[in-house]
């Protein structure tokens, strides 16, 4: 019985070492993400809808909060749309309108170059859930989720004033659905099955 | 009693053995394996640097899939380690945005036909080797010669799946930076310019982008 007190002891002491040790592995000599920032950018993107090529641009709003190497982030996008038409070939038609999209998601910093103490160069991996909503100026209006992933590269200041220019690129998966051929052509064309991918770029400035 | 305490000091001795005290700060560390002098391409340069590298590209171009001018354009993430001196073998993986270009009988047709379109997956295995390199303490310009083969996968709204055998041979250009700072995660920055000639079952196409590059 008394062996039992001694030996929970010293497993008490040598967990106590190892948890220790592990959070000062971790993360290594990466400078952190900064603990709240707010981003302003211009994006561009290409998709398809019902099978139509579909593409545009505009300005995005983001707020992120950061824990060492992780961002959450939450970003909110108007940009325009021009969407090709479903028509014969001798007529090249085009219908515009707006898209707004709203996401959430997270990145990762995956390497971090830093030339000394003040900055550095980073390359980050990223994936956002979002929702797509488009204005058609036909009337025509679309709903629809996304799925995006990719990467980016920033420059960082790591001392006041802390900015951090980026620019990324994602793969974007969105459905294909009756809704998305209404929309394409009033549903005369053919309907594509699974999930269509497009993708959107974009640059923007955060402090 | 004796036993169990001699049985305690035993496991706090393995304990220690397992978590070695961090090296006190003033405690000399070795700079990095990097290139000092300039070099020239008789390939007398020495301590050429040596890094594992992650890192992505962006890139544009055309290629002959299904008979037709298919423009691509990719995003890319790659991997590289060295094999020899000036020799490095990488790995890449891309995805593919593909916009067929409208040929002849699309614009003569009376009837609406729908655009042509796709994306695929291309991932490729090759040799990259320096041609020419001049550089200080900080910082090296490159020009490297690479070769290697892959295989796409590329789904079309119009005939489906095709898996494409693919051989290329490319030119990059750009430069290297190193860090000065003892703590940097990364001690070496890429940026290059590339150009790569790609042939597939129907033909040659072309490809040209930019990329970046982390080294450990």
């Amino acid at each position: 019985m008394r062996v039992l007190p001694c030996v929970l002891a010293t497993l008490a002491v040598a967990g106590g070492v190892a948890r220790a040790d592990a959070s000062e592995d971790e993360d290594g000599d990466f400078v952190g993400l900064p603990k709240r920032s707010l981003g302003i950018g211009f994006i561009g993107h290409g998709t398809r809808i019902g099978g139509q090529s579909e593409g545009g641009f505009g300005p995005s709003l983001e707020f992120a909060i950061g824990r060492d190497r992780w961002q959450y982030v939450g970003e909110a996008l108007l940009s325009s749309t021009s969407m090709s038409e479903w028509t014969t070939s001798a007529l090249d038609m085009k219908t515009s309108g707006k898209m707004l999209h709203a996401a959430a998601g997270v990145r990762w910093l995956a390497r971090q170059f830093r030339i000394d103490n003040d900055g550095g160069i980073e390359l980050f991996l990223l994936s956002m859930l979002g929702y797509q909503r488009f204005y058609f100026d036909d009337g025509g209006r679309l709903s629809r989720p996304e799925l995006a992933i990719g990467w980016g590269f920033q420059v960082r200041t790591y001392k006041k004033p802390r900015l951090a220019f980026h620019l990324d690129a994602r793969i974007v998966f969105t459905p294909n659905d009756a809704e998305s051929s209404l929309v394409a052509c009033r549903g005369s064309c053919s309907m594509e099955e699974g999930a269509s991918t497009g993708f959107m770029t974009g640059f923007g400035l955060s402090w | 009693m004796v036993k169990t305490s001699l049985l305690t000091l035993l496991v706090l001795t393995a304990v220690a053995d397992a978590h070695p005290p961090p090296p006190p700060d003033d405690e000399d560390r070795q700079p990095p394996t990097q290139t000092t002098e300039s070099t020239d391409t008789d390939g007398t340069a020495d301590d050429n640097p040596a890094f594992n590298m992650l890192g992505v590209r962006f890139a544009i171009g055309a290629l002959p899939i299904r008979h037709a001018n298919t423009l691509t354009m990719s995003l890319g993430l790659g991997v590289e380690h060295p094999v020899f001196k000036k020799t490095r073998v990488f790995g890449e993986y891309e995805w593919m945005w593909l916009d067929q270009r409208p040929d002849e009988r699309d614009l003569m047709s009376t009837t609406p036909r729908p655009d042509r379109h796709g994306s695929g997956h291309r991932a490729v295995l090759g040799l990259r080797r320096e041609l020419f390199g001049k550089g200080r303490r900080s910082m090296r310009a490159f020009l490297d010669g690479e070769l290697g083969a892959g295989l796409a996968l590329t789904n079309d709204n119009v005939r489906g799946v095709e898996m494409l055998p693919t051989l290329f041979t490319g030119l990059r250009a750009g430069y290297d930076i190193y860090s000065s700072s003892d703590d940097s995660p990364s001690r070496t920055f890429e940026a290059e310019l590339l150009v790569r000639a790609i042939a597939v079952p129907e033909g040659i196409g072309m490809l040209g982008g930019f990329g970046m590059a982390w080294g450990n």
